[in-house]
Parts: C-alpha cells; structure tokens; sequence
C-alpha cells in the first residue's frame, strides 16, 4: 500500500487527466467522483514501482479510460449522457471553448479518447496506442476521422 | 490545435473532488490490510465445498476403507480385505505358495464369496489340498457370522473341508507386523501359549496341519480332525483369540 505523501503527489498531478477523461465519457460530478476513487484506490493498491513519471500518466490514463468504460458498459449510463449537462463540468466562460468541447463530446466515444490524448496531452499515434491498446492503424483512422468531423464542425485550419 | 487544447485546458479538477477522493483513500488506508485484501469465500460456496468432501469421505469409507479381513491358509497363505460393500479391496500372499494361487486367480473387486470361491475352485489351490492338509479361514469382522456363514456356503459348493476361525481386528495389524498372515498369527498366538519359545519365523515355514498337530501335542487335546462325510459340526472352543468352527464337506 502506498504511502499518504504518494498519493497526494497523484493526485497533485493526475486529477486533472483524470478529470478530462471523465469529463469526456461521465454525464455528472457524481460519477466523477466515483471513477476519481476507483483510479485513486487502484494506485494506493498498486505495488509496482513506475519507471518515470511518464510511465505514471500512462497508467492513469489506460487505469482511467478503463474505468470509464467499465462504468459505460451499464446501457442506461451510456444512453443518458447529456452534453449540455457534461459541459456545466466546464468552469469556463469562453464560448469559444465550450464550443470545441461540446464538438468534441458530439463524437463518437471511440474518437474521444484519442482526439484529447493527441490533441491535449500531445501523445504520438503509437503511444496511444500502445497506451489503448488498439492498432497503430487504427489510432491513425481514428484521428483522421475525428479531424474531419471537427473540422466540419468548427471549421478552420486549427486540426491539421 | 491550439482551440482544442485551450478548451481542455479549462476542464480541471476542483479542489472538492481532490478532497473528496483524499478523505476516501485515507478511510481506505485504515482499514485493515487483511480485510481489504482477503477474498471471502462466499458461505455458499464454504457449504458446497463441506457437502463435497463429506460425501467424498463417504464414498472413500465406502469403498477403500476396508472392514473384513480373511485370512485363508492350508500352506499357501492369502489374504483378502474387503470393503463395506462386500468387494475384495486387495488380496496378498504370506508365502511363495500364496503368490502362484494369486498369480493364477485374479479377485480384486470381486464380491468376497465369489472370490473365495474362485480360490478354492482353482487348479493351483486344489493341489495343495489332501487329506492330509488343514484348510484354516480365519476371520477379523464385526460382521464376522455372516462371513463365516458365506465361507460355509462356499465350502459345501466347492466340497473343500475346513475350519473358520474368527479374530479381532487388532490381531490383524499385529500379525502384519510380524509378517504373518493372520491365519498362521492366530495358530501362533495358541502354541506359544504352550511353547513361549516358538517364534513366527518357525510358525511361518510350518504348513496348518503341522502347526495344529503341535499344538494338540502341546495341549494334548485332538483338535485337528475334521467331521466327515457332509456332517457339519461346530466346535465353539475357545483359546482365548478365537472361537473356532470346524465345517467338514467331501
């Protein structure tokens, strides 16, 4: 078991990760918070040691990513996910901001995670899909497709 | 590119929830490592696996275990455990001539009395049977007057003559130690309550007859002739191990 310093340096460093993900799949702060103790819990249990920090954010995101599909897999969570009520997470004022987040919560939960890993947290299409577990391929499919959608949607040069 | 991550970048996690999840991992923490970490084997599985070893030592009493032992000597020394369900669990010879009558009559499995059956209806057994040899069954059960009753049975169909013997179960453990059969042990137990200088190895090379006519010269009582001519005759003569009954047949 992980000591009380460690735990609060994850969270000092990863709740906000963790939060994007959950902000991209969970429709309220409820299943946040859960998703938040079931990640946190399962680092305070994990006895491997990392071998870089980088190596740490991998594990929270792939730990991460899981738990929200797991949480997903109930088909009345999956189907009542509201954007409007997802986008109140979103402390911002910026309409401009809310714009592109609401674009991005419109997709297909299969181009979420990899629009935000590419986009924000500036991943390479192999390590997310290692991190994923999915095809090199496929991450690269998938990231063509979601550019198209939220070009077509936003417009502009900023998804090249 | 700059749009988007601008948009995550507002997306964070309020103090709330870090606080929230903090206060839930230290209550995580004091919990005893052993509760968090123990699988509790579900109570209907703790039955199920009760039920099953129950019945498997049922079944294991019912069929291994075995609760009669009986001992068939003239010469050739056999020895047959059985079960609670009647089977012949194994059979082992005492001596060369015990082990050509098992190489020749195969009983394991067999229901006792048709085992027995097959030995004394055997070729090989046969031809250590004379008018001159002592066929001994001696019996450790506490069923023991059905078995004999069943030895009877076997004798009359067969029209071998012998005598039945009954012996307590320890006797049996007994004569295993000193590599007897628990026929000759018995026969063994009686001359030297005569003859304290005799020993099993002695007891062990002498054939039935031989050891019955050294007691009854020890003892001075006739105790080795058979009843003849289909007459069946029961001697309850006790030597303190036994009760003896003679059954003649020819």
């Amino acid at each position: 078991m992980r000591s009380e310093q460690e735990v609060n340096r994850a969270v000092e460093l990863y709740a906000d990760t963790v939060k994007r993900i959950c902000f991209l799949h969970l429709k309220n702060y409820h299943d946040t918070q859960d998703i938040f103790q079931k990640v946190f819990l399962q680092y305070l249990t994990h006895e491997e040691s990392f071998e870089s920090e980088g190596h740490e954010k991998a594990w929270f995101i792939r730990v991460t990513v899981n738990a929200c599909k797991d949480w997903l897999r109930d088909y009345y969570r999956r189907n009542t996910l509201s954007i409007d009520e997802a986008l109140s997470e979103c402390a911002s004022s910026d309409s401009g901001s809310k714009e592109v987040l609401s674009a991005v919560l419109a997709l297909e939960p299969k181009y979420k995670d990899v629009v935000y890993l590419f986009y924000f947290e500036g991943y390479s299409a192999v390590e997310i899909a290692k991190m994923l577990g999915k095809n090199e391929n496929t991450v690269y499919s998938l990231l063509s497709r979601a550019r198209e959608k939220l070009k077509k949607e936003l417009g502009g040069e900023d998804f090249e | 590119m700059n749009k988007i991550k601008n948009a995550f970048g507002e997306i964070k996690a309020d103090e709330q929830l870090k606080n929230n999840t903090l206060a839930f991992l230290d209550s995580k923490r004091s919990e005893p490592v052993s509760r968090s970490r123990r699988k509790v084997i579900p109570f209907s599985l703790a039955a199920a696996a009760v039920l099953f070893l129950t019945i498997a030592a049922g079944v294991y009493e019912m069929w291994f275990v075995p609760v009669t032992v009986v001992s068939i000597d003239v010469n050739p020394s056999v020895e047959i455990s059985v079960n609670r369900l009647d089977r012949i669990l194994s059979a082992d010879a005492y001596n060369d001539d015990g082990t050509k009558i098992l190489q020749s009559v195969s009983v394991k499995g067999m229901k006792y009395e048709e085992g027995i059956n097959d030995i004394l209806s055997s070729d090989t057994f046969t031809q250590y049977l004379s008018d001159d040899s002592l066929l001994t069954f001696t019996v450790a059960s506490k069923n023991d007057e059905k078995v004999i009753s069943q030895i009877q049975h076997c004798l009359s169909t067969t029209g071998h003559q012998g005598v039945c013997v009954n012996a307590s179960s320890e006797a049996v453990s007994q004569a295993h130690h000193l590599g007897l059969s628990l026929g000759k042990y018995q026969a063994y137990l009686e001359i030297s309550e005569y003859d304290p200088t005799i020993t099993a190895e002695e007891c062990n090379s002498m054939t039935m007859k031989e050891l019955c006519e050294l007691k009854e010269q020890l003892s001075g009582a006739e105790t080795c002739d058979i009843p003849q001519e289909g007459s069946n005759q029961q001697n309850n003569e006790s030597h303190g191990h036994g009760t003896e009954h003679r059954y003649g047949h020819r």
